[in-house]
């Protein structure tokens, strides 16, 4: 599962990339901003109902390109 | 030669995949919006309610520097908020976006003739003569003999060559398309929750954007 999405950050909206696997350990992801000195990270209560989202869109994304290369 | 072209069915050969790219495009839109649906959504407690969006919590630390620049006790401090399960998911990245159809075709023909003719003469006829004359002491004595060769040779190769080629070949990527002008506002509107409310001065709350 490599999934790379982006999180806008809640002090400035700066975009945050996140790393879907490293996000479902607990991660702390920075804000790229270096004015901003924020650090989200996946509340453990809700991990599950992420990683099934993500196991489901990798699913998806699988299909697509096996439907893209003709297969 | 310009025959060979002629009976190609080129309509078929270019719209064909680009109808298979629309149908495969139009096929993952489909299943994006039922994972959309499915996944990112909650149903009511009956078929009449809304969907209401799935809500995941994140955890924000933040840095707290008194105003001399120092790290403050505690050095930072840790706040939820929610966001939709929506916002996260990088839905706009299943579409085929770049089709390519290359068709190559190559007709070769070539004739060649050779013509081979040689000419060689050996008879083998040979003679041979003896004359003999005795007259008193003298003898006289006469040899000789005759011969001659002939041969004749011919070759003549005929060379023909033809030879069809075609190629035919397909590219389709798969890759990140903008997602529809509704599918952006709603989560714009939804990455709009985790901004903080801000209270006007009598208290109330503004209406939300």
């Amino acid at each position: 599962m490599n999934i790379q999405t982006q999180i806008p950050c809640p002090d400035c909206g700066t975009p945050i990339p996140v790393d879907g696997a490293m996000l479902l350990t607990g991660t702390r992801f920075s804000c790229p901003n270096p004015q901003c000195h924020c650090a989200i990270a996946l509340n453990s209560n809700d991990r599950q109902v992420v990683a099934n989202a993500f196991e489901q869109f990798s699913y998806l994304r699988e299909r697509a390109q096996h439907m893209a290369s003709g297969h | 030669m310009a025959q060979q072209f002629s009976g190609l069915p080129i309509k078929s050969l270019i719209a064909a995949p680009l109808k298979a790219a629309a149908d495969a495009n139009g096929m993952m839109a489909r299943t994006q919006t039922q994972f959309m649906l499915s996944t990112c959504f909650e149903k009511g407690s009956s078929d009449t309610d809304p969907l209401k969006p799935i809500m995941i919590t994140f955890t924000v630390t933040r840095s707290i520097i008194k105003s001399d620049g120092t790290p403050a006790t505690p050095p930072t401090a840790e706040v939820t908020f929610t966001l939709p399960l929506l916002t996260i998911i990088p839905l706009n990245s299943l579409a085929v976006d770049n089709v390519t159809v290359n068709f190559e075709m190559e007709v070769k023909s070539s004739t060649s003739t050779d013509n081979e003719t040689s000419s060689e003469q050996e008879t083998a006829a040979k003679a041979d003569i003896t004359a003999k004359y005795n007259a008193g002491l003298f003898s006289v004595e006469v040899h000789g003999s005759v011969s001659h060769n002939s041969k004749t040779t011919s070759s003549e190769k005929q060379h023909y060559e033809a030879s069809n080629q075609a190629k035919y070949e397909i590219n389709v990527h798969a890759g990140q398309l903008p997602l529809p002008k509704g599918v952006t506002t709603i989560i714009d509107a939804f990455t709009k929750n985790i901004d903080p409310i801000m209270l006007k001065p009598d208290g109330t709350t503004p209406p939300p954007p």
